[in-house]
């Protein structure tokens, strides 16, 4: 069973976040990513930190859930700081001891991309805490279809994700109960070195490959019984609405780009 | 082994918005040598309950104690129970990985850290026990039939000889001979061999024909226990906990309502229906 949030897990809500439009939201964490790089020094980070904090409250998910989704990506940001501390020269020593020389210009990078790794963390984990998985997919096979012309396969590359993501809690439930299984039947994952252990999944692994084929098979075949012929000519059930509130976050996001140009030197 | 479980509560996922009760107090006592069936409408906690037997999760609260072994919600080590407690999962031919039958046969007593030479001979004898002909042993589990694979997954665990076996819904998907086979096969090597059985079901005929208790669960909690006749005679009761009247108790009840003196309540299976409606036909004869 999975015992704790993951990282992005969609949390259903009626937050200003939950309702915006999956596209705009796309579009919004998408250009976002790109430009969270135009900023370099104190006040165009700030205003970076300051936009992802009003977006966190704005999506009204408690803050202890993102924190506790973010946990294994804190070892990352926190070795990536470490070796930017260690490794980056200039701009005078701050700190000798023995090995460890740590110099001005390091201090800054490791405060620096570190912050920028949370924040893009963040507001990529926001983008699916507020968006469920058939709404995302959704979102992009449209941003995507006029790439359909250039010979993009977009309804495809959509129904794909979705049925990787609606998958994903299938495959989990029966992984665990085969591991059950064969640990009833006396199979130890536990203890031994990389390579038995490595090896003792293999009865795990073997019944996975197996059931998913069989999933895969299963599910093409219902598809076509029920008449599923591509992407073409298909009508929705849930139609995508563009509102105001859409174009005002894509209007917050071209302002945030304005600021961060004249604040960075 | 006794099996004893007391306050026995289980709640997934606790502390997080997805935390969901399955289990809250259930008490269950039984002896061993017993044929148990654990029955309930789905999502009434009777595969938690079976997990916690057979030492796959550890409870949120009370204990379940299995022989001298005691599980409690601060247990860590659970594996003084493999092998002991044998579990036959819902399709369990799901779990077949092996290049052959008698290899994946061969998984849990090798495990047991048994040597070659016994493991052949439990490989040979769990093949008799479920019926499946020696020349099979060769053979990939995946080229068999959907029955055969069930008997294969069975026969797995069977051959690590535990002293309770515990089965989740074990004939969902076979055909009614196959069905019955398979549970009469389990049921005579219950009676030689002094095996505790806790067969759960939803099939309310299986677990009349073979247990000699009957546990019912309804959301979480055990309503009920005690012999298949007393269960049956709740009449109404059982549809409330979602369980369905078994075909033979509905027709003797209709049929109740046109004789005098009634058919006795404890008519459970088929055959024992056909045998007392014989015998009351021969005594009326002579009138």
């Amino acid at each position: 069973m999975i015992q704790n949030p993951i990282l992005g897990q969609y949390v259903p809500g009626d937050s200003p976040l939950h309702r915006l439009d999956p596209r705009a939201k796309l579009l919004f964490v998408f250009c976002f990513m790109v430009v969270v790089f135009l900023a370099n020094n104190g006040a165009s980070y700030g205003l970076l930190a300051g936009v992802t904090v009003l977006a966190v409250g704005l999506s009204g998910v408690p803050v202890w859930m993102i924190l506790r989704g973010l946990k294994p990506i804190l070892y990352l940001i926190l070795l990536t700081a470490i070796l930017h501390l260690w490794l980056t020269r200039g701009g005078g020593v701050i700190l000798e001891w023995g090995p460890f020389i740590i110099h001005r210009n390091g201090a800054l990078q490791a405060g620096w991309i570190s912050l920028r790794f949370l924040i893009l963390i963040l507001m990529g984990t926001l983008l699916t805490l507020t968006t469920s998985p058939i709404a995302l997919t959704d979102g992009l096979e449209r941003l995507l279809s006029p790439l359909t012309r250039i010979g993009v396969p977009a309804h495809e590359l959509a129904l794909m994700m979705s049925i990787a993501l609606r998958f994903i809690p299938t495959l989990w439930e029966e992984t665990d109960k085969i591991i059950k299984a064969q640990r009833a039947r006396g199979a130890d994952f536990e203890s031994g070195g990389l390579y038995k252990r490595a090896k003792s999944y293999l009865p795990v692994l073997i019944p996975l490959f197996i059931s998913s084929f069989r999933r895969a098979e299963d599910l093409a075949l219902a598809m076509e019984a029920r008449g599923y012929r591509g992407g073409r000519g298909r009508t929705r059930i849930r139609e995508l609405h563009w509102g105001r509130a859409d174009t005002v976050s894509l209007l917050i996001l071209a302002l945030l780009t304005v600021g961060l140009l004249w604040l960075r030197n | 082994m006794d099996i004893v479980i007391q306050g026995l509560t289980h709640i997934y996922m606790a502390g997080t918005p997805y935390e969901r009760t399955a289990l809250s107090g259930v008490n269950l006592k039984i002896p061993s040598g017993g044929y148990i069936a654990v029955v309930g409408a789905t999502g009434s906690g009777k595969s938690t309950l079976i997990q916690h037997i057979a030492g796959l999760l550890t409870p949120t609260g009370g204990q379940v104690r299995v022989g001298e072994v005691e599980i409690s919600p601060d247990s860590r080590d659970l594996s003084a129970l493999r092998g002991r407690v044998g579990v036959v999962f819902q399709y369990p031919e799901h779990q077949l990985f092996e290049e052959t039958v008698a290899k994946d046969i061969a998984y849990g007593p090798r495990n047991l850290g048994l040597s070659d030479k016994e493991v052949a001979r439990r490989v040979e004898q769990a093949m008799n026990w479920v019926g499946l002909p020696p020349e099979l042993s060769g053979r990939s589990p995946f080229q068999l039939s959907g029955g055969q694979m069930r008997r294969v997954a069975v026969a797995g665990v069977l051959a690590m000889q535990p002293e309770v076996l515990v089965l989740d819904e074990p004939t969902a998907g076979l055909d009614p001979a196959g069905r019955r086979e398979l549970l009469s096969r389990i049921h005579s090597l219950h009676r030689e061999r002094g095996m505790t059985v806790v067969l759960v079901s939803h099939n309310m005929e299986e677990a009349a024909r073979y247990a000699d208790q009957i546990f019912v669960m309804h959301q979480g909690t055990g309503v009920f226990e005690g012999t298949p006749a007393a269960v049956f005679s709740r009449g109404n009761q059982l549809e409330e906990w979602g369980l369905e009247v078994p075909e033979v108790a509905g027709l003797t009840n209709r049929l109740n309502e046109k004789l005098d003196p009634p058919l006795p309540a404890e008519l459970l299976t088929l055959e024992e229906l056909e045998r007392e409606i014989i015998l009351r036909w021969k005594r009326g004869r002579p009138r």
